[in-house]
């Protein structure tokens, strides 16, 4: 097992950050760690690193406990921070070459994970920019090639994609699938629903410091009732057709405001066709007609009773 | 180690602010300094007194006395100046040119010499005193001619000779100099700017005060191997700064620091190993922002060179005189001090206790950073 985390407790004076956490990463997985800002996401992680102090657990990495004068977990870990964090006074370059050598010695390694790092985030055209020149994206970039540069085992990803523009963000979660490719195994914490669903194997949903739910994409969602989303654009409806509308089998809800009928069905076939065919019957007229699966937010609605946007 | 060293060198190197303030901030302020005090050297040098001698033909020795004010000069060296400027007039004219401060004063000859002045001061003062040695002289002289006729030729020949008129007063080699003060508080002060390197150098490192601290927490790197690094390439580009603003103004402006350069030079190194120590101790004792670190800094810099003279050198003398205790607890007073001792004194006992009281303080601030900063884990982020 990577990482091995058992009943994790870090409380805040009376705020309990994480609340009695268990968690456990196989090789090999992308791991997503999916939760509201404030969820304890962040905060778990710097325990894990053993950055913060915690009140009560045990965490083990490959196998071993983790301390802060654990430099052999240490060297095979890298940490990607949601805030850029290099030197300003360091060109590309020499910012990835400087957080390499703090993980190897061999000068002429250095060099050559150095300009590997650098392919990999495709900065080989800014390697004597300094950060302040750089785009936002490209800053990102370097963020993460310093935080990989040194090839780790182990990679953790708090938030990194937060304030970055489509692009880059997809060159960043393209990446991270490459890394995983490659050998890694990695954390990877965000509270955007569609980066755990697109990127991890794996998915915890934290909140509150607790973890609610996890599983992979398809095992979450089977946990919840819901297994359609139908969303139909109708010009009018009468309130009773709508209350007759929540009668049919497998509908579990129905709503209607300004010419959107939105319906949320139990799991079951043909939802879809005895819906439309009850508002032909009752000579409603509709226009377009969307479906869709549930998604992680339903989940954490369903679980929580609040949206993972909130 | 030594890459890790050479790397964090160049990222000091390389932060404009503190290169600003660490080397051309001081070099910038000796240059005003040099320029606003310069003419006080001027200003300081003598002038040749204007005294008027009142006409009189009572006095009998009026010729001897005219030609001893003439002859008399500031130093019996080749390089004196003559003491006096002598206008001779009546009463009234005399009257009227002092009136009008032409002159300092005027002399009524007579037994004994009258100086009439109109207000105190250093040229009517030394033109008393020639009076006054000139009339002692004269009673001497009639006094031996009357009761030791035999010795009255080699009193003449005694009292022939030039004298100096003004002299220097020292309590060791050098001469004293009220504006070396003023640059040895602004070396002080720019030593102290050292502790902005200090608090950096905490704040880089601590995880739980910036993100690049978090970064290095995470790596397999030993804390204390890692800041020792940091702050030697710190206490390196400092102390470069230092060497740099006393070469510009030992040989730049010609700003006298004694002759022991080696201890001045040790003198500035232990100085600048103090201001990075009082700022790494700084850096640590708060979870604020490194904007509100370094303003307390800059007060405590800057209000420590004041209290040692670097705006107002009597400040320096009055805090020795009101407050002694504080001269032991303001940093850069045991800077300005330390120089002054190698400057002044010929035994090197007080720029021991300087250099002492220094290390103490240094070890001191060390020990409390350390405190600090040994945690391996933080409480918060």
């Amino acid at each position: 097992m990577i990482v091995n985390v058992k009943n994790l407790v870090k409380r805040y004076d009376q705020l309990v950050a994480v609340d009695h956490l268990n968690l456990e990463i196989q090789e090999g997985e992308i791991f997503g760690l999916l939760g509201p800002n404030g969820s304890g996401k962040s905060t778990t992680i710097n325990c894990i690193l053993s950055l913060l102090k915690y009140d009560k657990g045990n965490i083990e990495i490959f196998d071993k406990a983790m301390n802060p004068d654990a430099h052999d977990i240490k060297r095979n870990i890298g940490v990607i921070f949601q805030n850029v964090a290099v030197f300003e006074e360091l060109t590309v370059y020499e910012n990835i070459s400087y957080f390499c050598s703090l993980y190897v010695k061999d000068n002429d390694e250095v060099k050559r994970l150095t300009q590997e790092a650098i392919a990999f985030v495709s900065l080989e055209d800014f390697v004597k920019y300094y950060p302040k020149k750089l785009s936002g994206g490209l800053l990102r970039r370097l963020n993460i090639a310093c935080g990989i540069a040194h090839k780790p085992k182990l990679i953790i990803l708090d938030e990194p994609t937060v304030a970055v523009d489509p692009q880059s963000r997809n060159k960043i979660l393209e990446g991270i699938k490459e890394l995983n490719k490659q050998g890694a195994t990695v954390i990877y914490t965000t509270h955007y629903m569609e980066e755990a669903e697109q990127l991890c194997s794996r998915i915890a949903i934290m909140d509150n410091g607790k973890i609610i739910a996890k599983g992979t994409n398809e095992e979450l969602k089977e946990m919840i009732s819901i297994g359609e989303k139908i969303t139909i654009e109708v010009f009018k409806m009468e309130e009773t057709q709508l209350a007759e509308l929540k009668k049919l089998p497998h509908v579990l809800s129905a709503e209607y405001n300004n010419t959107t009928l939105s319906i949320k069905s139990s799991k079951g076939n043909n939802n879809l066709i005895q819906i439309l065919e009850y508002l032909t019957s009752q000579e409603i007229p509709f226009n377009q007609v969307f479906t869709e699966h549930p998604t992680l937010n339903d989940v954490f609605l369903e679980i929580t009773g609040k949206e993972l946007r909130d | 180690m030594i890459r890790l060293y050479l790397t964090r060198l160049k990222i000091l190197g390389r932060d404009r602010a503190n290169v600003f303030w660490t080397f051309l901030f001081p070099i910038i302020l000796a240059t005003l300094f040099n320029l606003a005090l310069g003419n006080l050297y001027n200003t300081e040098s003598f002038h040749t007194i204007e005294v008027a001698l009142v006409e009189s033909d009572d006095y009998q020795y009026l010729e001897e006395f005219k030609s001893s004010m003439l002859e008399a000069k500031t130093s019996t060296n080749g390089d004196g100046i003559n003491l006096f400027k002598l206008t001779e007039c009546d009463l009234d004219e005399a009257k009227s040119l002092l009136n009008d401060n032409k002159i300092i004063g005027y002399i009524q000859p007579g037994d004994p010499m009258n100086l009439v002045v109109k207000s105190s001061g250093i040229k009517q003062t030394i033109a008393k005193s020639f009076l006054e040695s000139y009339s002692q002289t004269l009673n001497t002289v009639e006094s031996i001619g009357t009761l030791q006729p035999q010795s009255y030729s080699k009193v003449l020949e005694d009292i022939s000779k030039p004298m100096d008129y003004i002299s220097l007063g020292s309590m060791g080699e050098n001469p004293p100099d009220v504006i070396l003060n003023y640059f040895y508080a602004l070396i002080a002060m720019a030593c102290l700017f050292g502790s902005y390197w200090g608090v950096k150098e905490i704040i880089t490192i601590q995880g739980d005060l910036s993100l690049k601290g978090a970064r290095i927490n995470i790596a397999p790197i030993h804390k204390m191997k890692m800041l020792l690094c940091n702050i030697s390439a710190a206490l390196t580009i400092h102390f470069i700064g230092i060497l740099l603003l006393l070469a510009y103004l030992i040989l730049g402006l010609k700003v006298s620091f004694g002759n022991d350069l080696l201890y001045v030079i040790l003198t500035c190194l232990v100085a600048c190993t103090f201001g990075i120590t009082l700022g790494a101790m700084v850096g640590t004792l708060a979870k604020k922002s490194a904007h509100f670190k370094d303003s307390i800094l800059t007060a405590i810099v800057m209000f420590s060179s004041f209290l040692a003279g670097l705006m107002i050198v009597d400040m320096k003398y009055l805090v020795t005189k009101k407050t002694p205790f504080l001269q032991y607890l303001n940093p850069a007073h045991l800077v300005t001090d330390a120089f002054y001792s190698l400057y002044y004194y010929e035994s090197n006992s007080r720029f021991i206790m300087n250099i002492a009281l220094m290390l103490c303080y240094t070890f001191l601030f060390s020990f409390i950073a350390y405190i600090a900063v040994r945690r391996r884990k933080y409480e918060s982020l």
